[in-house]
Parts: structure tokens; C-alpha cells; sequence
């Protein structure tokens, strides 16, 4: 044994030491470094005092677990989004000191809000399951309809920072039924906003089954019950509505649906319907035009899973992911199911990259819900957020693979086609573990980047405020419509800023039974300028507004060619 | 004392100040009273006694039973560990019942006690990588799997599993390649076909897949999957008109499937697994005590057992497709033991009574068969065919029967 080293061995191995350190250093660095995209949970700092109940009612009913979304929109034109979160009701069997309500959060700025449900009166103490808002009178402001397990409501915005329950003599209150997503769409291009309503299931008090698994009670799932048809309601241009269900050939096919999505998928100048139906095919319905459908999920190719299984789809959302300028679908699904990623090959077919693009990650140990194709670090191409939660509260008696109370997942687009999920360096908004159903997007502090608002069942909201360190440019477009529908719903904007073309379209309605993003957001990466906007209006013509700068919120209007923005 | 002395003759005078008229109306308030009591107390009595000889309700009937079954199925793998405490095989019994009943960890610790015994055991190190599996850990589970083919390189279905966590890893030529290996084993393997051509369907491969999904579909025209990925190629390669020929195939297959009892009646469904399971496990135990030559001890557990299920059918509500589904797993119990076959008969012509289904009738067949009862077990297996037509195994069954009886 030597116990003695020379100078120059000593000298090689004060170097090794050394290198080892750096290499030791560089692993470290990399342990820890911080995901391009960063949330920061700042849901106590609101003042938002919301806390979700699903009726828990003891007996299980499967409108219970499947609880509900929340609508993100500015309900008073102050430039900023205000929140709506849905409540569950009181249902047979529950003992409420006050029936349960639905409320409306004001954004005051600075991340505070205060609810102001009651001046408004939009407190609507049905059981709440789905919510969208559009301006279906089209006098600039926009309304909320409200789908329930029982009757549906449509609050008219009277402009003044409240609202009028004009459900009756809009005729769209859709019977007493268990209801699920809704959006509103203009489906015959006639300037004014129709109604779409899913249907989940035909239960009742009287048909409700109680299940169990492994000895322990559980919700039973859908294929329990009998599946209803949709329902489609015609605006009719007077506050009022027609059920077109069956002329318009939605009703011819019955499904357990719920949450939904509109959007122009085969680029044909019309909006098309999207419905996730719960076990059983999703409907892909296309529009001829006029407001009559043909449901074509099977012929392409996103009414099942890659093994053609139907999932135990919940929530969907549409964006082009890989800026082909194709609207691409994401369907959240059920445990031991990924959500699925179909990519749109413009030919009226899609195809299932869920595998081979990585955006199933994270998804398949639970049960997922809300989602969105949102650009949170403005890098250019659009990443994917997936509200992660059991429906079982306690499946951990009985499955020990999962849990009631679960993080979320954010999947990173790596620009290349691929995703990467990044949820645990994410920061600390990532590792809220809830049972989270919907989930809205937008700008709630308006700095350019998109922040994430979760309604979690039984529990209270969580707000994300994403800090994400990337200095990607940013632009925001919000859309006037004057012979077209107020709000632009269903038009398509086409962003060109040097070699980067983005397309979005303006939707009512979307993810798990939410609502989010009317204000659309296009990430720009480096780019500084934006060469042109090209806004194709449904129903209307088209419009191009040239060299508009980065880092603003823009108005476009109709028939117009000038910007009015705001940095 | 003074106080109340003061109150009586307080009250005292007050009745005195009511006069007839006042007497008359306490004198009714008292009798008021009285009846009320009366007939509250009749009311209570009359529904603790009802409480009492009313029938249970189904659904707890069905969990009473299933809770049953559970705990002596625990009981029985307990008794395993403790009469062979020198012995893997109930150590991976334990463990399968966890994981069964969702305690996958727990689970693991027993097969990994198991594997410290004796290493060599394909089957557990599959049973944990099916695990790790859905755990969406599939490196980990693929690691399991493999270890499981170095034991034994010739286990089938193996790779089939180890290409699918490959093609959810997103690695298809790993997975490609494993299918491959498969259907070397197991040429006529449908599923490792499939699965080769979902592989080559991720690398867009399409004539490969095309082919393999072909080659399913010879070797079971009906399998709905690869009608569905035919369907899905034909659409990539634009011939619509090939691919609404297979998804007609498959919406065929996909409207024709009946919506089994089952999916409404969890709670039967809960007892007849239970069931079921604690007759799998007797299978195993039964094997057990007679391997380690205590033949006499396996007998006593035949015994219990057969008391354990007529408890839990006289537990279950008296609906047809639980009780069907009862009388038919102890005719099964009596068959796969190879004992008390009139019983096993008797069990299996009242599961037929009790639901007419094909698989009632096929059990009943194989009961008469072994009894050679060839006439009776002829018409038991032609009502299964007659209501099940696409089953090979019942009209497999049928043909043999038929031959045998001419």
C-alpha cells in the first residue's frame, strides 16, 4: 500500500477532483433546473372563497362525481376575465343549511375578485354540470347558459353588471335531464348564436343504481343507464329558440356526452361539433353548411382509441398543435386510458399520435377532465394542460395504483411534434393534489401569458398564475363582429409573423363542460412583428390587418382594416 | 321547598278557579294525551317488530354474501401461509388475492417473499410486471417481464405484453421486434399479429400493417381491432370504399354486443366474483396439500368450501342470474375436482332452471357428460349452440358430443 503521491499524480488528481465536481455540479443543475413553463398556486391570495360541493348526497348518484366546469370570460367589458364557477345542487338526500349556488367572481386586478353572484343574480341553485357564454342577442355582452341535472338556465346580461333568468321565454331550458357540455355556435351562418346541449345519461331518482367493486360502494358508470340524444337549439334571432334536434339530424344518435367543442375542422368556412361521450364512440358532426349534420367519428377517426376501443371520454379541446393550420383534437379519458391526441390530416381524416407524439403522458394512472392546446411559455407552438382527478372518492380502498387527489398535468410541445411532460419542475402550482374536474384558460392579469383557473369537486378552486420565465413575444386578439355574431364565435384568425402562421378560431363553450379563451392568444417566440391577422368571420367575409406589433391586446372588427390595441 | 309549596298551592288555587267547564277541557287534554302516547308506542312496536320479520333488501343481501366470500377466502390463503410456512406457493396465492383486491403493494411484498424462496418463478415476476404496467411504469415492467422469459424462454404471450408496454413507450421497432420473436412461438397467435401491426401502423409502415391486420383477420374473421386498423389504413392509403367495408365490419360487431346483466347489477356481480375467486383458489390449495401428500386435510377443505358456497347461496337474494351463476360455479367446483359428480349434475340442471344461458347449459352438458349421460348432455350443448351460435368452444363441444353419441 502507498501512502505517498507524487506532485504530479497529486496535480491529476486535484484535476479529476475538480472535474468531477463540475460534472457533479452540471447533474445537480440539471436536477433542478425550472421547466420553461412555471406555475405559482395563488388561489389564497384572491379572495375567492368558492368551494365546490357536488350534492354528496350519500347515495351516489352519477351526476354527483362527474361534478362540473367553469366559464373564464368578461362579463362587464372592463378588459379583464371574471370567473364563473359552477356548484352542485342539493340533491335528494342532502341536508344544506343554504342551498348550494353558482358564483361569479369580478376580477378587481392585481389577482383579487369579489363575488359579486348575488348583484348580478346569477346564483343559480340547480345542480350545475356545464357552462358556456356567448352573446346570443348580440348587444355586446355576453350571457351565460347554464346545463344542469334538471333544468337548464340562460341568464341574459342585461350590460349593467346583472343579469335576467330568460330561460322560459327563450324556450331552452331542455327538460329535466342530467346535462353535461354546451356550447354556443352559429351553425347556419345567419348571425346569431345557436345552442348545442349534451346529454349524459337518462337517470333518474328512481333509476339510480348504487354500485360497488371489491366490497367497497362505488359510482356506477354510464353504460348503466340508457343514453338520450343531444339537443341542438335554432336562434331564432327574437331572444328566442327552436329545438331542431331532429331536422338537423343530431338527434338520430344517442351518446353519453359530455364535454364538447366546435370548431371548423375540415376547413370548409362552417362550424362543425365535437361531442366526448363517456364509453361510447366520440361524435364528430360535420356541418353541411345550413345547420343539417352528418356524424362522421368513426370514418374519421376520432370516436375511439388507436385499438378502436371507445374511451371514457370527458373533456375536449381543439388547436393546431403542430401549426399546419388544421385544427387538432385532445379527449380526455378515463383511468387505464391515455387521453388522445388526434392529429387532423386535412382530408377530413385524423389520426391518432397520441403514442408517437408523447401527449399521453401522465394520463393514464387516473382519470382526466379539463384540458386546453394552450402556449403557457409564448414559444410559438401550443402545449397541453390536463385537469387530473378520480371520480371515485375512495378508490384508494380498492385500487392502490391511484388516488382521489391527484396533480395536474402540463405537457410541454418541443416544437418538433412531440411532448413532454414537465408537471413536477413545473413549480408548485403543479403539485396541488386535488380532484380537479374543469379547467379554464386566459390571462387573468393581463401580462401576456396565459394562467390556468381549476374547479376541483368538492374542495375550493385553484388559481395558477404562470410565471414562466420565457421572454416570448405575444399577441391577444379580441373580435367585433357587426353583420357577423357580436362576439365572432366560430370565426378563424390566421397569424403570420415571419415563418411562424398560427390559426385559432373564437369558441363558446370547450375542455370539460367549461369555458375559456374567447380572448385568443398566439405565443410569437422571438418574432417582433406580426406581418398580418386574417380573420375569416362565420358567415362573413374576410378581413386582413397588416404590420401590427408584438406584446398587445388587439380589437379587431369587422369590416374594418384598423387595429385598436393596447399594449 | 318553600318555593314549590308556594307553586302547588299556586296551582291549587287555579284549578279551583276553573270551574266545570275547566275541569271538563284538562280532563280531555289529559285523554288527548294519553291516546297520542298510545299510539305512538303502537306505531314503534308495530316497526321494530316489522324491523324484525321484513326480508332484507337485495343489495344487502348481495353484499352480506360477498363480504362472506371474501373473508373466508382470506381465511383460506392465511391457513395456507401458516400449513406451509416453508413454501412459495401461498405466498404468491396471498399476493394474487391483493393485487385482486387492489392492494398492489401489499401484494408485491408477498411475491417478493415468494421470490426469496425460489427465484425461479416466470409467473410472478409476469404478475409483477403487470403491476408496474399499470402503474404506467413500463420500463420497470418490461425489466419484470424479461426476467420472467430468462426463466423460462418458451412462456407465451410474454413478448405480446412486452411489445405493447414498448409501443406505449413509444419505442415500435422494440416492439416490432418482440412480436416478431412471439410469433415464432406462437405462429397462429392473433393478438402478437395485431400487435405487430400496430407497430408498423407507428412507424407508417401501412403495407406491413395492412398485412398483419390481414393475417388477424384470417386467423379470427371477426376480430373487431383489426377491422378497426384495416379500416384506418385503407383511409391513409385513400381508398374510402375498402375502409367503410371493414368499419361496417366493426360497427357490425360494435352494435351487436348485448349488454350483459352484469353492468347494471354491480352488486351481483361483486358476490359472483367473489365467488369465483374463492373457487380458484380452492383449485390451487386442493393441489397444494395433495402435492405435500395431505390428502385427508384437502378433503376436509373440499368439504368446508361446499359449505361455504350453499351459505353464500342461501346469503344471495333469490334473483336468476345470481343464483344461476351460483349453482353453476359449485357444479363447476364438483367438475374440476373431479368429485361428486351427481351432485355436480344437480347443481348445474338447477343453474339452467334458475337462467336459461348458453353457459348454464354448457356447464350442465360437461356435468351429464362426465356422468355419461351422452342424451342429456346432447340437448344441454344444442340449446348453448341454438343460443349462442358464433361460440367455437360450445360448437366444438357439440361436434364431439355428437359423434360420441351416434
Amino acid at each position: 500500500m502507498r501512502f505517498f503521491i507524487s506532485g504530479r499524480e497529486y496535480g491529476l488528481c486535484f484535476r479529476y477532483k475538480i472535474a468531477t465536481l463540475l460534472v457533479l455540479l452540471c447533474v445537480l443543475c440539471r436536477g433542478q433546473a425550472a421547466s420553461p413553463i412555471f406555475f405559482h398556486d395563488v388561489t389564497k391570495e384572491t379572495g375567492i372563497a368558492f368551494k365546490h360541493t357536488d350534492g354528496s348526497s350519500g347515495q351516489r348518484y352519477i351526476v354527483e362525481n362527474v361534478s362540473a366546469g367553469l366559464a373564464l370570460f368578461d362579463y362587464d367589458n372592463d378588459g379583464d376575465i371574471d370567473i364563473y364557477f359552477l356548484n352542485g345542487g342539493a340533491l335528494k338526500g342532502t341536508k344544506f343549511k343554504e342551498p348550494p349556488k353558482n358564483a361569479l367572481y369580478r376580477n378587481d386586478g392585481n389577482w383579487r375578485f369579489t363575488d359579486v353572484t348575488k348583484e348580478g343574480g346569477v346564483g343559480d341553485t340547480g345542480h350545475g354540470l356545464a357552462v358556456a357564454a356567448g352573446d346570443y342577442d348580440n348587444d355586446g355582452d355576453l350571457d351565460i347558459y347554464i346545463s344542469n341535472f334538471g333544468l337548464n338556465v340562460l341568464y341574459r346580461n342585461n350590460g349593467d353588471g346583472t343579469f335576467t333568468d330568460v330561460t322560459k321565454e327563450a324556450g331552452v331550458d331542455n327538460g329535466f335531464q342530467a346535462g353535461a357540455g354546451t356550447c354556443f355556435l352559429d351553425m347556419d351562418k345567419d348571425g346569431d348564436l345557436d345552442l348545442y346541449v349534451s346529454n349524459y345519461v337518462e337517470f333518474t331518482y328512481e333509476n339510480h343504481v348504487q354500485g360497488r367493486v371489491r366490497g367497497f360502494p362505488n359510482y356506477v358508470g354510464p353504460t348503466t343507464y340508457s343514453f338520450p340524444p343531444d339537443s341542438l337549439y335554432c336562434n331564432n334571432g327574437d331572444g328566442t329558440f327552436t329545438d331542431v334536434s331532429g331536422v338537423s339530424g343530431i338527434s338520430e344518435h344517442r351518446g353519453s356526452g359530455m364535454g364538447m367543442v366546435c370548431g371548423d375542422y375540415d376547413n370548409d368556412g362552417d362550424t362543425d361539433i365535437f361531442v366526448a361521450n363517456d364509453i361510447a364512440e366520440n361524435f364528430l358532426f360535420q356541418n353541411d353548411g345550413t345547420g343539417k349534420f352528418e356524424q362522421v367519428g368513426l370514418m374519421a377517426g376520432v370516436a375511439c382509441d388507436l385499438n378502436g376501443k371507445e374511451m371514457g371520454s370527458m373533456g375536449v379541446d381543439c388547436g393546431d398543435y403542430d401549426n399546419d393550420g388544421l385544427l387538432d383534437f385532445y379527449v380526455t379519458s378515463f383511468q387505464e386510458q391515455s387521453a388522445s391526441l388526434y392529429k387532423n390530416l386535412g382530408d377530413g381524416f385524423f389520426e391518432d399520435v397520441t403514442l408517437v407524439t408523447g401527449a399521453g403522458a401522465g394520463t393514464i394512472n387516473n382519470v382526466t377532465w379539463g384540458n386546453g392546446f394552450v402556449d403557457f411559455d409564448n414559444d410559438g407552438d401550443r402545449d397541453i394542460f390536463v385537469a387530473v382527478g378520480h371520480l371515485q372518492d375512495n378508490v384508494e380502498s380498492w385500487d392502490d395504483r391511484t388516488t382521489y387527489h391527484a396533480p395536474n398535468v402540463i405537457l410541454m410541445n418541443t416544437g418538433d411534434g412531440k411532448f413532454v411532460n414537465v408537471s413536477q419542475e413545473s413549480g408548485d402550482g403543479m403539485k396541488v393534489k386535488l380532484s380537479s374536474r374543469g379547467a379554464g384558460f386566459d390571462d387573468m392579469d393581463n401580462d401576456g401569458d396565459i394562467d390556468v383557473v381549476i374547479l376541483n369537486s368538492r374542495r375550493e378552486p385553484t388559481i395558477l398564475r404562470n410565471d414562466s420565465p420565457s421572454s416570448g413575444h405575444w399577441i391577444q386578439v379580441c373580435l367585433r363582429g357587426t353583420k357577423t355574431n357580436r362576439g365572432g364565435v366560430g370565426a378563424r384568425v390566421k397569424v403570420t409573423s415571419g415563418k411562424l402562421v398560427l390559426i385559432d378560431e373564437v369558441h363558446s363553450g370547450r375542455g370539460y363542460q367549461g369555458h375559456h379563451g374567447m380572448r385568443l392568444h398566439f405565443g410569437l417566440g422571438k418574432n417582433e412583428k406580426v406581418d398580418s391577422i386574417e380573420v375569416r368571420w362565420i358567415g362573413g367575409g374576410v378581413d386582413v390587418f397588416k404590420d401590427i406589433g408584438v406584446d398587445k391586446f388587439l380589437t379587431l372588427t369587422e369590416g374594418g382594416s384598423k387595429v385598436k390595441g393596447e399594449g | 321547598m318553600r318555593m314549590s309549596e308556594e307553586s302547588g298551592q299556586q296551582k291549587s288555587r287555579n284549578t279551583n278557579s276553573l270551574g266545570w267547564s275547566g275541569k271538563l277541557a284538562a280532563k280531555r287534554t289529559r285523554w288527548f294525551f294519553l291516546s297520542v302516547i298510545i299510539i305512538v308506542g303502537a306505531i314503534s312496536g308495530f316497526l321494530w317488530v316489522k324491523s324484525f320479520s321484513s326480508p332484507k333488501s337485495d343489495l344487502i343481501q348481495k353484499q352480506e354474501a360477498a363480504a362472506f366470500l371474501r373473508e373466508e377466502e382470506t381465511k383460506l390463503a392465511e391457513q395456507l401461509i401458516k400449513d406451509f410456512p416453508n413454501s412459495e406457493v401461498p405466498l404468491v396465492l396471498m399476493g394474487g388475492l391483493q393485487a385482486k383486491r387492489g392492494n398492489s403493494s401489499e401484494g408485491m411484498i408477498f411475491w417478493e417473499k415468494a421470490l426469496r424462496l425460489n427465484p425461479n418463478l416466470p409467473n410472478v415476476y409476469c404478475k409483477m410486471a403487470e403491476i408496474a404496467s399499470g402503474r404506467e411504469e413500463f420500463e420497470k415492467a418490461i425489466e419484470l417481464w424479461k426476467k420472467a422469459l430468462q426463466i423460462n424462454p418458451k412462456m407465451r404471450g410474454v413478448r405480446n405484453d412486452i411489445a405493447r408496454a414498448f409501443i406505449w413507450l413509444g419505442k415500435y421497432n422494440q416492439a416490432v421486434a418482440e412480436a416478431e420473436e412471439e410469433i415464432k412461438i406462437s405462429p397462429r397467435s392473433a393478438i402478437s399479429y395485431y400487435l405487430l401491426g400496430q407497430g408498423y401502423l407507428q412507424l407508417k409502415e401501412y403495407d406491413k400493417a395492412k398485412f398483419c391486420y390481414e393475417k388477424v383477420i384470417e386467423l379470427e374473421p371477426n376480430h373487431p381491432n383489426a377491422h378497426y386498423g384495416l379500416a384506418g389504413i385503407y383511409m391513409r392509403l385513400k381508398q374510402p370504399d375498402k375502409a367503410r367495408e371493414h368499419m361496417d365490419v366493426y360497427k357490425e360487431w360494435k352494435d351487436g354486443r348485448v349488454k350483459s346483466v352484469w353492468n347494471v347489477d354491480k352488486a351481483g356481480y361483486d358476490v359472483v366474483g367473489s365467488q369465483k375467486s374463492l373457487g380458484t383458489l380452492l383449485m390451487d390449495a386442493d393441489r397444494l396439500y395433495r402435492t405435500m401428500g395431505k390428502g385427508e386435510k384437502a378433503e376436509e377443505l373440499l368439504k368446508h368450501t361446499e359449505k361455504i358456497f350453499k351459505k353464500a347461496i342461501s346469503l344471495a337474494p333469490a334473483q336468476p342470474h345470481v343464483q344461476g351463476y351460483m349453482h353453476r360455479e359449485l357444479a363447476l367446483l364438483y367438475l374440476r375436482m373431479k368429485r361428486k359428480l351427481p351432485e355436480a349434475e344437480k347443481f348445474a340442471a338447477k343453474a339452467v332452471e334458475f337462467e336459461a344461458t348458453a353457459a348454464n347449459y354448457y356447464v350442465l352438458c360437461r356435468a351429464s357428460e362426465m356422468n355419461g349421460d351422452l342424451a342429456n348432455a346432447r340437448t344441454a350443448i344444442e340449446k348453448a349452440v341454438e343460443l349462442e351460435p358464433e361460440n367455437m368452444m360450445y360448437r366444438q363441444t357439440y361436434e364431439l358430443i355428437k359423434s360420441r353419441s351416434r
